[in-house]
């Protein structure tokens, strides 16, 4: 017999197992409403804080300050943003994935340096043979804000000293608790990416339809442009980093919350095959017993 | 009746506060200035201090706001502030409190005090005071 015993014990562990997925998912879900609060909040403030940094980035062309330099191919810095926990399904895989994909297609031949944040980030690419600069793990064990700026200032500096010429990240963005895509946005130069300005010969006389702005006046600045500038740049590049672990947090608790779903159900499947199994196991038993009593009557 | 001008506060993990204007007084940098419909693009950096707002009916709204940046066109003003707080909702003791703590720390300062921080920390709280008083400058 293949073991009443045998049998009843497995389904034990996998209820048990059934139970810390059930539980794991429940936590997911309440984790996953704050970081969805938090992001829902956090985006108009940044998303408006990159609307007018790209719009000076336009008006003021005439600028020299060394954020809004133009990388000529020289070496690209990249932001990879995991998470410090597993068990949330392909969460971390998709963003090594996108980094793999974005090196190889986006980024031939150009030297990278690589950024990695969160621990399950740091485990997946230590096989690779990646230039990778600085690990950051546990960011959202203290102030955000503070780990943002933490990330980023480093970064930041050797854009400045023309050590990296491009600074991108790649991320979960968090669509809703079921959907997370893997985003490569460009954090440096700050130039709206689509960059409608590529065109700069002659580009005056033929597309007066598509200036959108209607008046292309440039601020005036108070206290002086410099100091605007200094002060909205960094502060920008600060909120998207922040907004972006915001991003990422939530994202990860949405496919934790899915993955861990779909391994509850998963439990549920496993414990009626086995019980299924168990039950037959024990009529077999029984009706073999039943035999050898009756064969053992009849033999009398 | 003049137009009125679209004023728009956000700050990080708080939603945007929208208005209809008629007037709105900003703390800048370089002094309180007013800003109407049809005023000339202006890009400037905030201090710690209250927005007053009148709306479209008159009413004014009172905000304490602790620095960050207003990007003004003719129809538009955007507030990004690095935080704010609506005058009816600061709590006022606290805010005394916080003023009282960072006024003992500039008066004996202490060799590890950061006195920036305590200015700052000052006139953040002169301004919650202010906005919940209804007090605009």
């Amino acid at each position: 017999m293949a073991g009443l015993r045998d049998i009843k014990r497995r389904i034990v562990s996998v209820k048990s197992t059934q139970k810390i997925t059930r539980a794991m998912k429940m936590v997911a879900a309440s984790k996953l409403r704050r970081a969805q609060a938090a992001i829902v909040q956090a985006r108009p403030y940044a998303f408006e804080m990159r609307q007018l940094v790209n719009n000076i980035a336009l008006r003021a062309d005439d600028v020299t300050h060394p954020l809004l330099r133009k990388g000529d191919g020289g070496k690209v810095g990249i932001v990879v943003v995991t998470s410090d926990r597993g068990l949330c399904g392909g969460f971390n895989a998709n963003v090594v994935n996108g980094l793999v994909k974005a090196i190889n297609e986006r980024f031939t031949g150009r030297e990278v340096e690589i950024t990695v944040v969160g621990r399950k980030g740091v485990d997946l690419l230590k096989r690779r043979a990646l230039n990778v600069r600085a690990t950051f793990v546990g960011i959202h064990d203290g102030p955000v804000m503070r780990a943002a700026a933490h990330i980023i200032d480093d970064i930041v500096e050797d854009f400045k000293l023309g050590d990296t010429d491009e600074v991108y990240c790649v991320y979960n963005e968090f669509k809703s608790a079921v959907q997370q895509s893997v985003i490569v946005e460009r954090l440096l130069p700050f130039a709206p990416e689509n960059d409608p300005t590529e065109k700069q010969t002659g580009a005056e006389a033929d597309n007066d339809a598509d200036a959108a702005p209607p008046l292309i006046v440039d601020y005036w600045y108070e206290p002086n442009q410099e100091t605007v500038f200094e002060r909205l740049l960094v502060r920008n590049i600060r909120i998207q980093m922040h907004r972006i672990l915001f991003e990422s947090a939530a994202s990860e608790h949405g496919a934790r919350m899915t993955a861990m779903d779909a391994a509850t159900r998963n439990a549920g499947e496993v414990i009626d095959r086995l019980t299924l199994k168990y039950n037959r196991a024990r009529q077999d038993a029984i009706t073999k017993e039943l035999i050898e009593v009756v064969s053992g009557a009849e033999a009398l | 009746m003049s137009q009125t001008i679209r004023v728009e506060i956000c700050a990080p993990e708080k939603l945007k506060t929208e208005f209809e204007a008629q007037e709105v007084l900003c703390p800048g940098e370089d002094g309180i200035f007013s800003v109407r419909y049809g005023h000339t693009p202006l890009l400037t950096t905030l201090v710690p201090g209250v927005l007053l707002i009148q709306d479209k009916a008159g009413e004014e709204h009172f905000f304490a706001t602790s620095g960050g940046f207003a990007e003004i066109e003719p129809e538009k003003a955007l507030i990004l502030a690095d935080s704010y707080e609506a005058g009816t909702d600061v709590d006022e003791e606290r805010a005394k409190q916080a003023r009282e703590r960072a006024e003992q720390r500039l008066r004996k300062p202490e060799p590890e005090t950061d006195v920036q921080r305590a200015e700052l920390a000052l006139y953040r709280a002169a301004a919650r005071i202010k906005a919940a008083g209804r007090v605009g400058y």
